[in-house]
C-alpha cells in the first residue's frame, strides 16, 4: 500500500484519474480484514432496528384487543359513601359548571350500593356473567352523554348482564363526584396507572367493551354510544352469543 | 360609653376591611398556597406531562385532565406532602407516562443502558481504528517534486507540522484541491 | 384530470421499469447506446411525473373536488398560496412531491455527470430509478393522489381511481379544509426546504450504489460526490431551522424543539449527513475511512427512509404524523431491502476499499475528525432508540412509556457538547500529526477565553454546570475560529503585502471550503449561545389578568387592555391587547389572538392561538391568549421570557450564509507567493 503525503496527494490524485479502478495499481493479493468490525456492528445495529419495525408494524398503538380472551384486571372499586357537600359542590362545578343540576339527579345524598363499596374486583370473578366493560373519565365531556344511558341499561339489564366502570387517568374525588351526580348503582374503580387501558391497548376515553361468559371479547364501541337503541342492540348481540356459548357442548 | 362604642366602632371596621381583602379567591391561585408553596407547585409542574397529549408539559396544558392534575398538586401541597411524593402519588394514580423519561427501574433502565452503550461502543471504535493505524508506521515516499506549486520551496515542508508561512504555503498549494 | 395524473403516473412507472433493466444491462455489458437509452428513460420519468404534478396542482388551484386529496385537503374559501402548498399538506399528496424532487434531482445529478462517468452512469441511472420505482409503487398502489370520490350505495364514500361496483361519481360541494395549524408561512416554506433536503440525500447514496456496483472505488466519488451531500444537507439544515421557528411562533409553548418523533426524524439523517460532510475530508486528503464514508452515505439515506416510516406509519404516536395508512410495510420492506443491497455490496467489495494510509498521531486531524464522525453518528443512533423506545418498552414489559424531552436532553447533550469541544480544537490540528509547540500557541487564546467566559459565568450568572460549560466551550470555539482567520490573514498579508481587509478577502476567496466551513461554524457557535439562554434560563408564568390588570415577570410589567374580535377569511379571531413595560420604559405592544376556524377540519381540533412576540438581542418577549371570560373582563395568558432566542435565528443565516459562501463559484484574487524559506527541522 503506498502512503500519501499531502504535497504529493495531488500527484497521486492525478494517476488515480488516469487509471480507471485502482485494481489494477494495489497488489494482487487484498486482505478483507479492513472495515469488517464495522460491518458487523452495522450490521447488528440494523437488524435490532429492523426487529424493532418488525415489532412495531404488527402491533400499532392503534390496535386494540379485539378478539380472544379479554385481558384480565384487578382493581378496587370507589367507596360507595356520599361526598359531603363541601366537596362534591365544587368539584361538581369543575366537571359540569355552574348549572350542574341540570346534568345530575336530583337527590346528591344517596349513598351508593353497599355491595360494591371499596371491594377488590377482577375481571374473572364475572366468569359466567356476560359484562359490559366501559372506560371513562370525569374530564371526558362525551363520557357525559354516554353515562346515563349506560345507567339505565343496567338497571333494565340487572341480573342478565354485569356492568363494570374504569375511570381512567381520574382523581377519587372527582369520579365519585360524577359517579354522585349521575346516581351510578354499577361498580366502578379507578384503573390505576393506566394498567387495564394498555392492556386493552386503547386508544381514548370512552370506550366500551362487550365480553362474554367465557371472558371471550365479542365487540367493541369506540366514542360515546350515541343512543340508548344502539346499546341495546349491542348488549343483545352480547347476550346472544353468550346463549350461544353456554349451549353448545 | 362613649369611648367602648368607639372601640367597637373601629374593630367593626376593621373586621369589615379584613373581609372585604379576602372577598374572592385570587383567579391565579384558588386554593390559596403560599409562595414557595407555588413555586414547589411550578416545579413538579415543569417535571411532568400530559398523559393524553404527545409532548406537553403539563404546566403548558389546556387540557381538563391536565387542569385536574395541577389541582391535585395544590392539594397534596396543602396537605403537607414532599414533592417526591406528589410524583409517587402521580405515578400510581396516572402511570409512568406523565414522567418525562423512563424511570430507572425494570424494563426500562435499558433507555438508560442503551446510550452508554451505544457511546462506549462508538468510543471503542474510534480508539480500535486510532491504533489501528498507529501500529504500523512507516517511512514516507520522497514526494516528488512537480509541476504547478506554485511558490513551494524546494524541500518540501515538513508534513503535518508547519508555521505561520509555510501553512500559507500549503494553502496554496491545495489550490486546485479546493480545500 | 385525475385520470391525466394517473396515467402519466402509469407510465412513468413503465418507463422506470424499462430504465432499471436496460441501464443494469447496459453497465454488464459496457454497451454506450443502451445506457444512453437507459439515461433518456430517466429523463422521461422526470417529464412524466412532472406532469402528473402539475395536473394535481391544477386541480388544487381549480378546486375540483372530484379528487379526493382536493377535497379532504382544500377548501374553496383557502387563499390561494395555502391551496398550492396542499399539495404536500396530505400523504398521498406529499408521496408525489417526493417522487417529484426526486424525478428533478436525478435528471440534474445524471445530466452533470454523464459524461465523466462513463463506468459508473449507468449503475447511478439504475439505482435512481429504484428509489423512484419504490415512490411510484406506493402512488400507485398504496396512497394515490388521483383518486376519485365515489358514493356507495350504502351512503358511504369511497375513494379509488376506477370505479367500485355500484358506486356513483360524488362530488362534493366544498372541500374539508386544511389543518389550522397548517396555515401560515413557516408551513409552506419548512417542508419544501425539508424535502429538498430528504430527497437530495438519496443522490450520495446512489453514487455510493453505483460506486460499489461498477467496482469503481478510487477516490474520485469521495470528490464528485461532495456537493451532492452538501446542497442537500443544506437544504436539510434550512428546514429544520425553519420547522423549529415555526414551532416556536405557531405552536404557542414557548420552545422550539420538543424531540417529537417528527422532530427527530429530520434530526437523525442531519447528524449522519454532517459526519459524511466532514469524514468526505479525511479520504479526499488521506484516503482513510473508505468503508466508513461508505456506510455514511447509505446511513444518510437510509435514516431518511426509516425517518419517514417512522412518522407515517403510526408506529409511534406523534402530533405532527399524518394519518395513519397502509405504507407502513411498504416502508419496511423497502428499508429491509435496501440494507441488505448495500451489505452484501460493501462486503463484496471491502479488499478494494482498505485505507491508503496509517494515522501517525492522535493528535492530528484525521483522529479529531475520527471521533467527531463517531460522535455524530452515535448522537443519531441514541435519538433514534429513543425515539423508537416507546415500542421496544411496549414490547418487552407491557407498559405504555412515554419518552419527552428530558430524556433526550439528557443522553444528546454531553455528546453535542462533546461534539462543541472537538469543533474547537479539531480546526487546529494539522493533517498528520501536530507538534505541541504549535498546539499550545494555537490554543492559548481560545482556552483563555473559554476559562474566562466559564469563569463569568459561574460568577455572574449561575452555578449550574451546563451553561458554564456549554457557554465555555462555545467561547472556545469562536476563539478557535478566529485564530484561525488571523492567522491566514496574516499570513496572506506577510505575503503578498495587502492590508488587512483584502488580505482577509483574499485568503477566505481562495480557500473558500475552508473558511465557509469556519463560518458556518460561526453560525453553530450562535445558535449554541441562544439555545442555552433560551433553554436553561426561560420564565414563564400562566397567570389570569382581569382587564386593565397587570402581570409581572422577568423585570417586565403585562398591562392587558382589551379584547377585541375579527373575521379572517375561514376563522374569527379574538385578539388581545397587552402593553409591556420595564420600569417606565415602553418595550411594546403586543397582540396574541386566538384563531377559531370554520372548516370541518378545524372543529376537532379547537382554537389555534397566535403569539404576541417582541424580540431583541438580549431576549424574547413572548405571549400567548390562552382563553378569556365574560367577553373579556378576565383572560388566560401565558407569558414566558427567552433570553438570548433571537441568537439562534442569527446562527442560523450564518450558517446558510457559510455554505453558500463554500459553494458558490467566486473571482479569484491573485495569488500569494510565500518567499522560500529554509525548511524547518522535523519535530521530534
Amino acid at each position: 500500500m503506498t502512503i500519501i503525503s499531502p504535497e504529493s496527494s495531488r500527484n497521486w490524485e492525478r494517476s488515480i484519474d488516469m487509471t480507471p479502478t485502482s485494481k489494477d495499481t494495489q497488489t494482487p493479493k487484498k486482505k478483507r480484514t479492513g472495515g469488517i468490525g464495522l460491518l458487523v456492528l452495522i450490521a447488528v445495529v440494523g437488524i435490532i432496528l429492523l426487529a424493532v419495525f418488525y415489532y412495531g408494524i404488527l402491533n400499532p398503538p392503534s390496535q386494540r384487543a379485539s378478539e380472544g380472551q379479554a385481558p384480565d384486571f384487578s382493581v378496587t372499586t370507589y367507596a360507595s359513601e356520599p361526598l359531603p357537600p363541601d366537596i362534591l359542590e365544587p368539584a361538581l362545578v369543575n366537571l359540569f359548571g355552574s348549572h350542574y343540576q341540570s346534568y345530575c339527579v336530583d337527590d346528591l345524598s344517596k349513598p351508593r350500593p353497599a355491595e360494591y363499596d371499596r371491594i377488590p374486583m377482577k375481571l374473572s370473578d364475572f366468569r359466567g356473567t356476560p359484562v359490559v366493560l366501559n372506560f371513562w373519565a370525569s374530564w371526558c365531556t362525551t363520557c357525559k352523554e354516554e353515562q346515563p344511558l349506560l345507567e339505565s341499561a343496567w338497571r333494565r339489564y340487572k341480573g342478565q348482564v354485569q356492568f363494570i366502570g374504569l375511570s381512567h387517568l381520574d382523581q377519587d374525588k372527582n369520579a365519585r363526584a360524577w359517579l354522585q351526580c349521575y346516581d351510578v348503582t354499577y361498580p366502578n374503580a379507578p384503573d390505576l396507572g393506566g394498567k387495564a387501558y394498555n392492556a386493552y391497548r386503547i386508544q381514548g376515553v370512552p370506550e366500551t367493551y362487550f365480553i362474554d361468559a367465557d371472558g371471550n371479547i365479542v365487540d367493541y364501541y369506540v366514542g360515546a354510544i350515541p343512543s340508548g337503541g344502539i346499546l341495546d342492540q349491542l348488549i343483545q348481540k352480547l347476550l346472544a352469543a353468550s346463549k350461544s356459548t353456554q349451549e353448545s357442548p | 360609653m362613649k369611648k367602648s362604642v368607639l372601640i367597637a366602632f373601629i374593630l367593626l371596621i376593621l373586621l369589615a376591611t379584613v373581609a372585604l381583602a379576602q372577598d374572592g379567591p385570587d383567579p391565579n391561585n384558588p386554593r390559596g398556597l403560599t409562595p414557595e408553596q407555588q413555586a414547589l407547585a411550578k416545579e413538579i409542574q415543569q417535571e411532568l406531562w400530559c398523559p393524553i397529549c404527545q409532548g406537553v408539559r403539563l404546566d403548558v396544558c389546556e387540557q381538563q385532565v391536565c387542569q385536574q392534575m395541577r389541582e391535585m398538586i395544590d392539594e397534596m401541597l396543602l396537605e403537607g406532602k414532599t414533592k417526591q411524593e406528589i410524583i409517587d402519588e402521580f405515578v400510581v394514580q396516572y402511570g409512568v407516562v406523565i414522567l418525562g423519561e423512563p424511570p430507572k427501574q425494570g424494563v426500562n433502565w435499558l433507555a438508560w443502558i442503551m446510550p452508554a452503550a451505544l457511546v462506549l461502543a462508538g468510543l471503542g471504535f474510534a480508539v480500535w481504528m486510532s491504533r489501528k493505524w498507529t501500529a504500523k508506521r512507516r517511512e514516507e515516499p520522497i514526494p516528488v517534486a512537480s509541476s504547478g506549486l506554485e511558490g513551494a520551496a524546494t524541500t518540501a515542508p515538513p508534513p503535518g507540522d508547519i508555521d505561520d508561512d509555510d501553512y500559507l504555503a500549503r494553502v496554496e498549494q491545495e489550490l486546485g484541491e479546493e480545500y | 384530470m385525475s385520470d391525466l395524473g394517473f396515467i402519466t403516473l402509469w407510465i412513468a412507472f413503465l418507463f422506470t421499469l424499462y430504465g432499471i433493466v436496460v441501464s443494469i444491462v447496459a453497465a454488464r455489458r459496457k454497451d454506450p447506446a443502451l445506457a444512453a437509452s437507459g439515461r433518456n428513460a430517466l429523463y422521461i420519468v422526470s417529464f412524466l411525473i412532472l406532469v402528473a404534478t402539475a395536473a394535481l396542482v391544477y386541480m388544487l388551484i381549480t378546486d375540483d373536488f372530484s379528487n379526493e386529496y382536493v377535497a379532504s385537503h382544500s377548501e374553496r374559501a383557502l387563499p390561494m398560496f395555502y391551496k398550492l402548498s396542499t399539495l404536500w399538506g396530505g400523504q398521498s399528496g406529499s408521496l408525489l412531491f417526493w417522487s417529484l424532487l426526486l424525478a428533478i434531482y436525478s435528471a440534474v445529478m445524471v445530466a452533470t455527470l454523464w459524461k465523466k462517468e462513463p463506468r459508473r452512469g449507468p449503475w447511478l441511472v439504475a439505482v435512481l430509478l429504484f428509489v423512484q420505482l419504490f415512490f411510484l409503487i406506493i402512488s400507485l398502489y398504496a396512497s394515490n393522489p388521483f383518486n376519485r370520490l365515489w358514493v356507495l350505495p350504502d351512503g358511504s364514500t369511497v375513494g379509488a381511481v376506477f370505479r367500485p361496483e355500484g358506486a356513483a361519481l360524488f362530488i362534493p360541494a366544498d372541500g374539508t379544509g386544511l389543518n389550522p395549524l397548517l396555515q401560515n408561512y413557516w408551513m409552506v416554506a419548512h417542508p419544501i426546504f425539508l424535502y429538498l433536503g430528504y430527497v437530495g440525500l438519496t443522490l450520495p447514496f446512489a453514487y455510493a450504489m453505483a460506486s460499489l456496483l461498477s467496482g469503481e472505488l478510487d477516490d474520485t466519488w469521495v470528490k464528485r460526490v461532495r456537493i451532492w451531500n452538501l446542497i442537500p444537507w443544506a437544504f436539510l439544515t434550512i428546514g429544520i431551522i425553519l420547522g423549529s421557528q415555526w414551532a416556536y411562533l405557531e405552536l404557542g409553548w414557548g420552545g422550539f424543539w420538543a424531540w417529537d418523533p417528527v422532530e427527530n426524524a429530520s434530526l437523525i439523517p442531519w447528524l449522519t449527513a454532517t459526519a459524511f460532510l466532514h469524514s468526505i475530508m479525511i479520504q479526499e486528503h488521506r484516503g482513510m475511512l473508505k468503508v466508513w464514508n461508505m456506510i455514511l452515505a447509505f446511513l444518510s439515506f437510509w435514516l431518511v427512509i426509516i425517518g419517514t416510516f417512522i412518522t407515517r406509519s403510526g408506529i409511534i404516536d406523534s402530533v405532527h404524523a399524518f394519518a395513519v395508512s397502509n405504507i407502513g410495510p411498504l416502508f419496511l420492506g423497502f428499508i429491509i431491502v435496501s440494507f441488505f443491497a448495500f451489505l452484501i455490496l460493501l462486503w463484496y467489495r471491502l479488499p478494494d476499499l482498505q485505507s491508503e494510509a496509517e494515522l501517525d498521531s492522535l493528535l492530528s486531524r484525521e483522529a479529531a475528525f475520527l471521533y467527531v464522525n463517531v460522535l455524530f453518528v452515535v448522537a443519531a443512533f441514541v435519538t433514534l432508540f429513543g425515539t423508537l423506545f416507546p415500542i421496544i418498552s411496549e414490547a418487552l414489559s407491557g407498559t405504555k412509556i412515554a419518552v419527552n424531552a428530558p430524556y433526550f436532553n439528557k443522553v444528546d447533550g454531553p455528546i453535542f457538547l462533546a461534539i462543541l469541544l472537538l469543533m474547537g480544537i479539531g480546526p487546529l490540528l494539522g493533517w498528520r500529526r501536530t507538534s505541541n509547540d504549535m498546539l499550545t500557541r494555537s490554543l492559548a487564546v481560545p482556552v483563555a477565553l473559554a476559562l474566562a467566559v466559564a469563569g463569568a459565568v459561574f460568577i455572574l450568572v449561575t452555578r449550574h454546570w451546563v451553561p458554564i460549560v456549554a457557554w465555555s466551550l462555545t467561547a472556545l470555539v469562536l476563539g478557535t475560529i478566529i485564530w484561525e482567520f488571523y492567522r491566514g490573514t496574516a499570513s496572506r498579508r506577510r505575503a503578498t503585502g495587502e492590508g488587512w481587509l483584502k488580505a482577509l478577502w483574499g485568503v477566505m476567496a481562495r480557500n473558500q471550503r475552508r473558511y465557509g466551513g469556519y463560518l458556518v461554524h460561526f453560525g453553530v457557535v450562535l445558535m449554541a449561545f441562544g439555545m442555552v439562554g433560551a433553554v436553561a434560563f426561560q420564565h414563564n408564568l400562566k397567570t389570569s389578568i382581569p382587564l386593565d390588570g397587570t402581570a409581572e415577570l422577568g423585570g417586565y410589567a403585562f398591562h392587558y387592555t382589551g379584547l377585541e374580535q375579527n373575521k379572517g377569511p375561514n376563522y374569527d379571531e379574538v385578539v388581545a391587547t397587552v402593553i409591556v413595560t420595564q420600569g417606565d420604559r415602553h418595550v411594546a405592544t403586543l397582540y396574541p389572538r386566538m384563531n377559531f376556524y370554520h372548516s370541518r377540519a378545524a372543529q376537532d381540533m379547537g382554537p389555534t392561538t397566535e403569539v404576541g412576540l417582541h424580540t431583541s438581542l438580549r431576549e424574547d418577549v413572548y405571549l400567548v391568549l390562552n382563553g378569556f371570560e365574560n367577553g373579556g373582563q378576565l383572560a388566560a395568558f401565558e407569558i414566558f421570557v427567552n433570553p438570548l432566542m433571537l441568537w439562534m435565528w442569527i446562527g442560523g443565516i450564518v450558517m446558510v450564509l457559510g455554505t453558500l459562501f463554500a459553494l458558490l463559484p467566486m473571482k479569484q484574487p491573485a495569488p500569494a507567493r510565500a518567499r522560500a524559506r529554509k525548511p524547518i527541522p522535523q519535530p521530534v
